[in-house]
């Protein structure tokens, strides 16, 4: 590994710590509903929405009207986003006049974009007019990530409790996360994009006449638009001239913002962030990695700040950060390394002054292997899902450091407010391990941990690990699911795997290599993204619910310290053994299979 | 047929929230979060 890959690291790590401790007071502000430090000109607009929606901030909720508002308000959600989708055509700002999206698609969005997944199973540039990105999609990409930490703030909020049958208001909570976080910070980081140049505009595609016509050959099609095959059961290819070249337009900087704020991950383009329009410059690179980790660090920060002991929030920050350091380190060593596959044909791969070096199969040039390598464990980590290179090309122990971090259940970090809530799940089952070794009742900040919460964490904890592994074996046992595949054997293998993981975890990344814009993917895939968001949100809130209702004890010599050492190795040690208790077989399957095949090469 | 279309998926997204919130009533069903 080369040490500008460490030092990126570093310098990431330090920069997302600076800014992330400043906007945990704001976040702790916002989810205790007192006056936010300097954006209180902002509180006009906030008490708008409530007069506008006929709500009361102050009228607390139980965990159940708390869930039923949640999924009303997510439901209504869908079929909104399903029907603009549906009715884009008719709608305005169309300027390439894009017809309907398919109906399997169209659901499969919807329900992907309100739970803030963003698994993109068709391409952007081709699909969707500009009304529906701005409307429907970047819509979404605000309310979705507001309803995560709503569901954080009530889980913290009961921590924090003294015997209250409140969580709080999800009403409150949605306006007041959008207001005085995701807008103020999406406008300032459109701004900086469009700066860097991220286009935003309006205009219809250009028209580029090409410099060199480009020859190519493509598989001819059916009438039923399957690729022909001959009688060999090759496929017939025919060869096509390019003279010109389209250039998708469209206002790509104010999506690019909250894409990356919200973790949602959804590119406006179908190269997301590795097209340069999206994504220009080393720079912009840097801070949209900053700004994917920005709001799940600082909630870490508020959520100390919440209970009352700046260090419970510093001893979940660094279980996430030990975790995310050490699996990065492994995917840019991995990526450092050069192909056994092109050595054995010769093909130099060494670092030097016109190469990063290593495997620069699917990464932009840009951006080389560090960039892309630590831009990869980000995306995966936080469950954004957006991508500078396609994870589809990366080394097999590379692509292994995606896949675990987020078949970690997308806890280092993790999505805006789902990565702190399902932290704080683990913290639960790794005091309760902890109070099983002991022998006393386990405690986690003064409340007691008992058999209803016990379930409650359980439950919360399976929901993924079940949809991953049942859906990738519905999909690798049926002919609609490897019929997608692209490459055969492990590797193929790995294609759902990552499908089922990235969609149940609410990431939204893909391997790519798999043709997932099918009905049969579209389906499985879109209730895997529902089941994987809202079956976990259901405990977490009967959580904070019966949390709440409980007194919060004294510390006492006999109480075990949750903000030291010994507590962030615990909390460590609850992911790693439900991740690998669920998943290594899956992953010996896929990319440690292939990273056998591989390196036997002679 | 897309109509048909619709009312399968429309159907089918209000089924999944419909099975959530049966889930938090199960869940509520097994006491000590009212």
């Amino acid at each position: 590994m080369h040490t500008d890959a460490l030092l990126l690291l570093a310098a990431f790590m330090a920069v997302v710590t600076v800014l992330a401790w400043p906007l945990g007071r704001v976040l702790a502000a916002v989810g205790d509903g007192k006056p936010v430090p300097g954006l209180g000109w902002l509180a006009p607009l906030e008490r708008l929405c409530y007069r506008v929606a006929g709500i009361d901030p102050a009228q607390g909720m139980g965990w159940k009207s708390y869930t039923l508002a949640l999924m009303l308000f997510s439901g209504l959600g869908a079929l909104l986003v399903y029907a603009v989708q549906r009715l884009q055509g008719f709608l305005p700002f169309n300027p390439q006049q894009l017809g309907a999206v398919a109906p399997d698609s169209a659901f499969n969005t919807a329900l992907s974009f309100v739970t803030n997944t963003n698994w993109q199973g068709y391409s952007g540039e081709q699909t969707m007019s500009y009304f529906s990105q701005m409307v429907a999609l970047a819509g979404q990409n605000f309310l979705s990530a507001a309803t995560g930490i709503a569901v954080v703030f009530a889980l913290v909020r009961a921590l924090a409790a003294r015997s209250s049958r409140s969580v709080g208001n999800f009403w409150a909570d949605l306006v007041r996360s959008t207001v005085y976080v995701l807008l103020p910070l999406s406008v300032v980081l459109a701004v900086f994009l469009a700066g860097q140049g991220v286009i935003q505009n309006f205009a219809p595609y250009q028209q580029a006449a090409l410099l060199d016509p480009v020859t190519y050959s493509q598989p001819k099609l059916g009438p039923d638009g399957q690729p022909l095959k001959d009688a060999a059961g090759n496929p017939v290819t025919e060869a096509l001239t390019a003279t010109t070249q389209t250039i998708a337009m469209g206002p790509v900087a104010s999506q690019e913002a909250i894409k990356m704020l919200g973790t949602n991950g959804g590119g406006f383009f179908n190269a997301n962030s590795a097209h340069p329009y999206e994504n220009p410059t080393a720079l912009a690179n840097f801070v949209q990695m900053v700004a994917i980790f920005l709001i799940p660090a600082a909630l870490c920060f508020a959520f100390g700040r919440m209970v009352g002991d700046a260090r419970q929030g510093w001893a979940v920050f660094a279980a996430m950060a030990i975790l995310f350091v050490a699996m990065t380190v492994v995917a840019l060593w991995a990526e450092g390394q050069a192909h056994p596959g092109l050595q054995a044909l010769g093909v130099d791969q060494a670092a030097s002054s016109l190469q990063a070096g290593g495997n620069m199969e699917g990464k932009e040039t840009r951006f080389g292997i560090a960039a892309s390598g630590l831009f990869a464990a980000v995306t995966t980590a936080a469950s954004c899902g957006a991508v500078n290179a396609m994870h589809d090309s990366l080394m097999p122990l590379g692509g292994l450091v995606p896949l675990a971090l987020m078949q970690f259940g997308e806890v280092v970090f993790g999505g805006v407010g789902s990565g702190l809530y399902g932290m704080l799940v683990f913290a639960l089952l790794g005091v309760f391990i902890a109070g099983l070794m002991i022998g006393r009742t386990p405690e986690y900040l003064g409340k007691k941990i008992q058999a209803f919460d016990m379930k409650m964490v359980s439950l919360a904890i399976l929901v993924t690990p079940t949809l991953v592994l049942a859906g990738t074996a519905l999909a690798v046992s049926s002919e609609a699911g490897i019929a997608g595949i692209a490459n055969p054997g492990a590797h193929g293998f790995s294609e759902i795997l990552y499908a089922l993981t990235s969609a149940a975890n609410n990431n939204g990344s893909a391997f790519a290599g798999l043709s997932a814009n099918t009905p049969f993917y579209n389906v499985l895939l879109g209730m895997a993204i529902w089941l994987g968001r809202f079956a976990m949100i259901v405990p977490v809130l009967a959580l904070a619910g019966s949390l709440a209702a409980k007194p919060r004890l004294a510390t006492t010599s006999g109480t075990m310290p949750t903000h030291g050492p010994l507590f962030v190795t615990l909390l460590i040690g609850a992911v790693l053994l439900v991740g690998v208790l669920n998943y290594v077989p899956a992953l010996a399957l896929g990319p440690v299979a292939e990273h056998l095949q591989l390196f036997s090469v002679k | 047929m897309d109509i048909l279309n619709d009312l399968v998926f429309i159907a089918a997204t209000l089924g999944l929230t419909g099975l959530i919130c049966a889930l938090a009533h199960a869940c509520d069903k097994l006491g000590g979060a009212s």
